[in-house]
């Protein structure tokens, strides 16, 4: 619009003398405010008057714990961004994806053929995730991703129509295994529940892991009594655990180890899945002690986070859990590559462009996208700690791996 | 493997398979006696569990807070006898499977409800919550001993119920033949109550006891429930002896396996065996003994 009005400003001040040369210089100076007129209207409309973002989560089933816990993000960027996304008035139009790549595939193409939505963002299971490329690419949308990144859609299934703002599935434990050697970790037990992801964490936590691994054991996803697993660890004579157990197996594995009477003679080993502000209460002291890595806690010290973390103690009584971290830290970027954009998000090349070179202040600290839109980020080393009230915290001890990327960009075809 | 580890796993098999008891004992027995499979059994499981970290909060007595659990889950299961499960009985199978199934969604949607999404803290008793010493290295939780000697008292009770009083014999006669029982002059209809809050009460003790050990959260009976047909499958549909029998035998099953196929066939294939262990188990049952064990009903 500046430039529009000095146009104008121009015409008004040629002089009146000499007429013949000033017709032709107001034929000039109208054609130049005609095309100036019709480029900013043209931009103009790449700009839409509101924006419709679609969240999806999944607030029931299997993942429901998490999915609320994103809801709580959310809520609180809501709040902060004052209803304008990037300058840019918006609203928010829900879906459940139900921890359901079936669900998901339907509410999306709800959301996008129905609801007519501009942006989405949210999931929360990597199985939702691996079905929505598909769907967003085909549509054109640009879909933001709050929580984990299977590596299939990292590496040769990475998609110019999906940006994670959240964390490369193993990027949350990666350098856990250095960071065990640099404490002195001789013998290694490896042991997660008998999925994908437990399969992909265990194997990243023994990367970079110099000692002696004295045994692996998966157990199945419905076992709820780790007393014969947590004998024979104790048989094989480790020094260290590395155990993935998300949730509900999270507190039977944390509460049945203290039990065992294991906490403080062989180490336990794990990333933010294991234990964190959603599970605490249910753990208690039993957690005390636990090494878990994350690219996020309520710990993390900028004044982004500060404000973040106050605002949903007051709401909610409690820390905010990664999951909620990573929700409100999703909407925040959206929020900053919008305005990068000057809010051309329907130009879909400027608001790519504009998203991948986004200087966007994270609540978690150094944050960039890679080649294939993946973060580029601190992986932290946090202790389970409590403060004087009794209540537990992940305190800051270490670095796992800093502004690491994954180890999937190069099989993605975007560079 | 030594002499320690494998007493320890032997308790560890004992504790699993009295806790499966627990639960398949009740699926066997309103099959036995109602006809009825019920797929929300798990619920009561669960809603033990939920009971006693309420309780818990209000009562400081953990014999109370025990005894209370048990009371508002006998509670319930009269509500879901007399609201749901009646009309059910003289109905097909599938309409069973599918209505208790439809009750254990109902229920675990009210646990959230009630007290949310997220786990709930429940604190064994202090006076559990030490360990033994089994051998000079190696110590075993209190708690789990004790879940242990609960669980063989109610199966004692149990046997004694139905094996030495009145309502024991009533409850085994309207097993073989209700209609006769009915003509004879017995109340079917609260021997039919009595079922079903019996069972419901051996599921609740479970989740009671278990509180302390798995994360107490919605639908947290179900996988237990899935273990608890398969031992129901393998011991006989029905059979009490067949229960428990089959209880014991995949807990410790289960637990050794953990310990042997591994050890025997490298970790990878050795995992998958251990994990599929109960299943193949069952599978080499029905296909031997196609009504279990102690079956006698005809498959």
């Amino acid at each position: 619009m500046s430039s529009l009005m000095s146009v104008q400003g121009l015409s008004q001040s040629v002089p009146r003398a000499r007429m013949p040369l000033d017709r032709l210089r107001l034929a000039c100076v109208a054609s130049v405010v005609l095309a100036v007129t019709v480029a900013v209207s043209l931009a103009q409309a790449q700009v839409p008057e509101r924006i419709r973002l679609g969240l999806i989560v999944g607030v029931s089933g299997p993942f429901n714990v998490a999915g609320a816990e994103q809801k709580r993000g959310v809520d609180i960027a809501l709040d902060h961004l004052g209803g304008k996304l990037g300058g840019i008035p918006f609203e928010v139009i829900q879906a459940d994806s139900r921890g359901n790549p079936g669900a998901t595939v339907q509410e999306l193409s709800r959301l996008i053929e129905k609801e007519r939505v501009d942006l989405i963002t949210g999931l929360t299971a990597s199985n939702e995730i691996v079905a929505a490329i598909k769907p967003i690419t085909d549509a054109k949308v640009f879909f933001f991703g709050m929580n984990g990144g299977p590596a299939p859609v990292a590496g040769e299934g990475c998609s110019p129509w999906y940006f994670n703002a959240s964390f490369q599935n193993a990027q949350i434990t990666n350098g856990i295994g250095g960071f065990m050697s640099q404490r002195g970790v001789k013998k290694l037990y490896l042991i997660g529940m008998d999925y994908e992801a437990g399969h992909e964490h265990t194997e990243a936590a023994r990367k970079g892991f110099t000692g002696e691994l004295v045994g692996q054991t998966y157990t199945p996803l419905t076992q709820l009594d780790f007393a014969a697993d947590i004998a024979r660890i104790r048989a094989s004579g480790a020094d260290a655990v590395f155990a993935f157990y998300p949730g509900g197996p999270g507190i039977t594995f944390v509460r049945q180890w203290a039990q065992a009477g294991m906490a403080g003679k062989v180490a336990l080993y794990s990333n933010i899945a294991l234990s964190e502000p959603t599970v605490f209460q249910a753990q208690g002291k039993a957690a005390l002690g636990t090494v878990v890595t994350g690219n996020y806690s309520a710990e993390i010290d900028n004044p982004r986070n500060r404000r973040f973390v106050q605002d949903f103690r007051a709401k909610f009584g409690r820390d905010p859990a990664s999951f909620a971290g990573l929700a409100y830290d999703t909407l925040m970027l959206i929020d900053a590559a919008v305005r990068e954009a000057r809010g051309n998000i329907r130009d879909a090349a400027v608001f790519r462009a504009a998203t991948e070179r986004v200087a966007f202040e994270s609540i978690r600290g150094p944050f960039r996208f890679n080649t294939n839109h993946q973060p580029i980020q601190n992986n932290y080393v946090f202790e389970v700690d409590q403060r004087p009230d009794a209540s537990l915290y992940l305190k800051r001890v270490g670095v796992a791996a800093q502004n690491a990327a994954d180890e999937f960009a190069s099989k993605c075809s975007m560079k | 493997m030594t002499g320690g580890l494998v007493l320890e796993q032997a308790f560890n098999g004992l504790q699993f398979g009295m806790i499966l008891f627990l639960m398949a004992v009740g699926v066997t027995l309103a099959f036995g006696v109602m006809n009825l499979i019920n797929l929300a059994h798990g619920s009561m499981l669960m809603l033990g569990a939920y009971f006693i970290a309420a309780a818990a909060t209000k009562i400081t007595a953990y014999p109370l807070a025990f005894v209370a659990a048990l009371m508002l889950t006998a509670v319930a299961s009269v509500l879901l006898e007399v609201l749901v499960m009646r009309p059910l009985y003289r109905m097909g199978h599938l309409d069973q499977v599918l209505a208790t199934f439809g009750v254990s969604i109902a229920v675990n949607e009210a646990v959230i409800m009630i007290w949310g999404r997220e786990a709930m803290f429940v604190a064994p008793p202090e006076w559990l919550d030490g360990t033994v010493a089994l051998t000079d290295t190696i110590s075993y939780p209190l708690y789990r001993l004790a879940i242990t000697g609960v669980a063989a008292l109610a199966g004692l009770a149990l046997w004694l119920l139905l094996a030495r009083t009145r309502l024991g014999m009533r409850i085994r006669a309207g097993a073989e033949n209700g209609d006769i029982v009915g003509a004879l002059g017995v109340n079917v209809r609260l021997l039919f109550i009595g079922v079903f809050v019996i069972s419901s009460l051996l599921a609740a003790l479970g989740g009671v006891m278990l509180g302390p050990l798995i994360a107490v959260q919605s639908g947290m009976g179900d996988p237990l429930l899935i273990l608890a047909l398969a031992v129901v499958v393998i011991g006989g549909v029905g059979s009490l002896k067949g229960a428990l029998v089959a209880s014991l035998a995949v807990g410790l099953l289960d637990t050794f396996g953990r310990m042997i196929w591994p050890h025997l066939m490298g970790n990878i294939i050795g995992n998958i065996v251990a994990n599929a262990s109960v299943y193949i188990l069952m599978a080499l049952v029905i296909a031997v003994r196609p009504s279990g064990l102690f079956g006698n009903h005809a498959a």
